[in-house]
């Protein structure tokens, strides 16, 4: 079994093991990060402008300051689990998050810039910029081909619970890196580029969390490359290409 | 709720893998090679001596006291009465069918033709006589069904679509065994426009794969030695190394040993055993193409590379080794170069041609410690020699022809006549 099948079978098998832990948050619960650095979450018994009351695990009651605190994490704005994990439902939120192909042998390495806004629970939008090597390959050639990307992007949650299921897409064009550099003939052209795929967030107790991504990975493109055959020979090639690439990505949510 | 997201993850793995492989079409234009057959005892069987012809694709070049031979690549040797350094006359062809490459050791060319390699005696250049001729000496013929010999190959710009999933690359350098030998072991098209012949001389060029030491004749394609017994009127094939190395490019004698720059190595051979040259050091360096000139217990190496070329990478420079012990030698400088090619030293001054971008003159009298005097952007060089008999004059080859400079300062050079190409 090639190596590259690893990533696709891991990928799998942390999904399958997440399944037991796709339980929803508890309505109830809630966390307070305060200014000095402490935490507590638990279950909120009543709150008024001032004070919430929280039943922590011990079962002991206790009285959180809102004055004193940093952040307040309830239904409104997040879901709290029990154990203190969450997920933000609201507000703005970047992640940074590098990839690689599987399945296939070409080389290709991604890394990805985004910037979203939660719309809803389950729903996020927003746009981000990525730097793209892919090593095309076609008719025997290997093209090298390096595109700066801008895109749209898109996220739905499909199972809600600590280890949250989602699927994701963005579109977008990938500008070539290698237009004009002086004394290379080489030249690439960019295009769409687009992809679609599933992935599985990590819950946490701050602000940062890991996501592991698979995605589908199209990238249009169109260039000319030339190579020395064995004699010493030029040899010319143009191509139009669509790069297609199963990505495994893994990155960090922050926000 | 669990069945449908095991349903729903089952489709989507299979959607995402079910297209992984890159879909379009690549235009290819590239040179498609047609064989040549020839007659081999047709082919020797052809005179020597021939009437003067024009020159039109110029290789090797040789600076006799009174004569200059220039190589006409494949066909032979052009012979020029260069008595009068400022009107030289062209006189005769040395007819030597397939040559590239020649090495002149007194009176004695030995020469390459396809397969075999040649002594011919140009005492009296325009009447050349061929002493001796061995045969197969290079590699054993490629002979057709029909018995004829393969001597080479046309080229011709063909220009074709290919789908995605066509394999045209792998099968133009996977399947053409025949192609793939005849270029490894035949002598190749050299990497530089024009450059001078290996001689006996104390003045020999650096970019040369015949050379000669002592009783023996060394000759190297790409990947392999051939060693020619040269005594006694013999002249015959001593050994063959096959597959020392790959991408073979120069060789040249130094002090009983040989030096052989390869793309990605310069390795010293001990001439101990004449005919079994061992391997004393491999000095590894970036791939690029490395003339080799050792003097006075240093070797100077220029590597260049350019993109798109034979000899693709980025790295140009004048690496300078010591070589007082020649099985550990040691780096001891590197300058940094536009594009070198062949070189020589003249006294004290390490002349290195940078093609394009002119040549440079380096003051070597600190051997280890070249140190640039002057660059002449306006002289395209890619090979320096000093005249045999006057040092205070230097044949540079360029594209357009061999020029003659007199040099009496060491640094400035002014220009004599040149043997148009």
């Amino acid at each position: 079994m090639s190596y590259k099948y690893i990533g696709l079978l891991l990928f799998l098998l942390i999904v399958v093991s997440s399944l037991p832990s796709l339980a929803q948050g508890e309505d109830d619960y809630m966390l307070a990060k305060l200014h000095d650095g402490s935490v507590f979450y638990g279950s909120k018994v009543d709150e008024d402008d001032d004070m919430i009351r929280l039943r922590i695990s011990t079962r002991d009651t206790i009285h959180v300051d809102r004055r004193l605190a940093k952040h307040i994490y309830d239904s409104d704005n997040a879901i709290v689990f029990t154990d203190g994990k969450y997920f933000e439902t609201k507000g703005f939120f970047w992640t940074f998050s590098m990839g690689t192909n599987i399945l296939t042998e070409q080389v290709s390495s991604h890394i990805e810039f985004l910037f979203a806004q939660r719309i809803t629970s389950k729903f996020a939008v927003g746009g981000g910029t990525g730097f793209e090597f892919n090593e095309a390959s076609a008719a025997g050639f290997n093209f090298d081909t390096q595109f700066s990307t801008l895109f749209a992007y898109g996220r739905f949650n499909i199972l809600e619970g600590k280890r949250r299921f989602f699927a994701w897409g963005r579109i977008g064009q990938g500008f070539s890196s290698e237009d004009n550099i002086e004394g290379i003939r080489n030249e690439q052209e960019g295009g769409i580029n687009a992809m679609l795929g599933v992935g599985l967030h990590f819950s946490s107790r701050s602000k940062s969390k890991f996501q592991l991504m698979l995605g589908q990975y199209f990238q249009e493109t169109s260039g000319r490359e030339f190579f020395i055959d064995t004699l010493g020979n030029e040899i010319e090639t143009s191509y139009e290409l669509l790069i297609k690439r199963l990505i495994l990505k893994f990155g960090w949510e922050f926000g | 709720m669990k069945k449908y997201t095991f349903l729903f993850i089952f489709c989507l793995t299979l959607f995402i893998t079910s297209c992984t492989d890159d879909t379009g079409t690549v235009t290819v234009t590239y040179q498609e090679a047609s064989a040549i057959y020839g007659d081999m005892d047709e082919i020797r069987a052809i005179p020597l001596s021939e009437v003067v012809r024009e020159i039109t694709n110029p290789g090797k070049i040789f600076i006799g006291e009174d004569f200059v031979l220039i190589g006409e690549e494949g066909s032979g040797i052009h012979v020029i009465n260069n008595a009068d350094r400022e009107n030289p006359i062209r006189e005769s062809f040395i007819n030597i069918p397939g040559n590239r490459e020649f090495y002149v050791s007194g009176d004695y060319i030995y020469a390459e033709t396809y397969y075999d390699m040649v002594k011919i005696d140009i005492s009296n250049p325009n009447q050349p006589l061929l002493i001796a001729r061995a045969q197969n000496a290079i590699q054993d013929q490629f002979v057709d069904d029909q018995g004829n010999t393969l001597i080479g190959f046309n080229y011709q710009e063909k220009t074709i679509e290919l789908s995605d999933q066509d394999e045209f690359y792998h099968e133009i350098i996977g399947d053409q065994l025949v192609y793939l030998d005849f270029g490894k072991n035949i002598i190749p098209n050299s990497a530089i426009p024009t450059s001078f012949a290996g001689n006996s001389s104390a003045q020999s060029g650096t970019v040369n794969r015949i050379t000669k030491n002592g009783d023996y004749v060394y000759v190297i394609s790409n990947n392999n030695m051939m060693i020619l017994n040269d005594k006694d009127s013999d002249f015959t094939i001593a050994n063959k190394l096959l597959n020392i190395k790959d991408d073979m490019e120069t060789i040249f004698p130094y002090h009983n040993n040989l030096f052989v720059g390869s793309r990605s190595s310069m390795t010293i051979y001990s001439l101990d055993s004449e005919i079994q040259p061992t391997r004393l050091y491999d000095f590894e360096h970036a791939t690029s193409c490395d003339p080799v000139l050792p003097h006075n217990d240093v070797a100077y190496i220029t590597l260049r590379t350019a993109d798109f070329s034979e000899c693709p990478g980025n790295i140009n420079a004048l690496v300078v080794l010591d070589i007082n012990n020649l099985s550990s030698p040691k780096e001891v400088d590197e300058i940094a170069m536009n594009s070198p090619y062949g070189m020589t030293v003249i006294g004290d001054r390490l002349f290195v041609g940078e093609g394009e971008n002119g040549l440079k003159i380096f003051d070597v009298s600190v051997n280890d410690n070249p140190t640039l005097q002057v660059h002449h952007t306006q002289i395209e060089a890619y090979d320096i020699i000093a005249d045999p008999t006057n040092d205070k004059i230097v044949f540079i080859a360029g594209p357009d022809g061999l020029m003659q400079f007199g040099n009496n300062t060491g640094d400035q050079l002014e220009l004599k006549s040149t043997i148009a190409f």
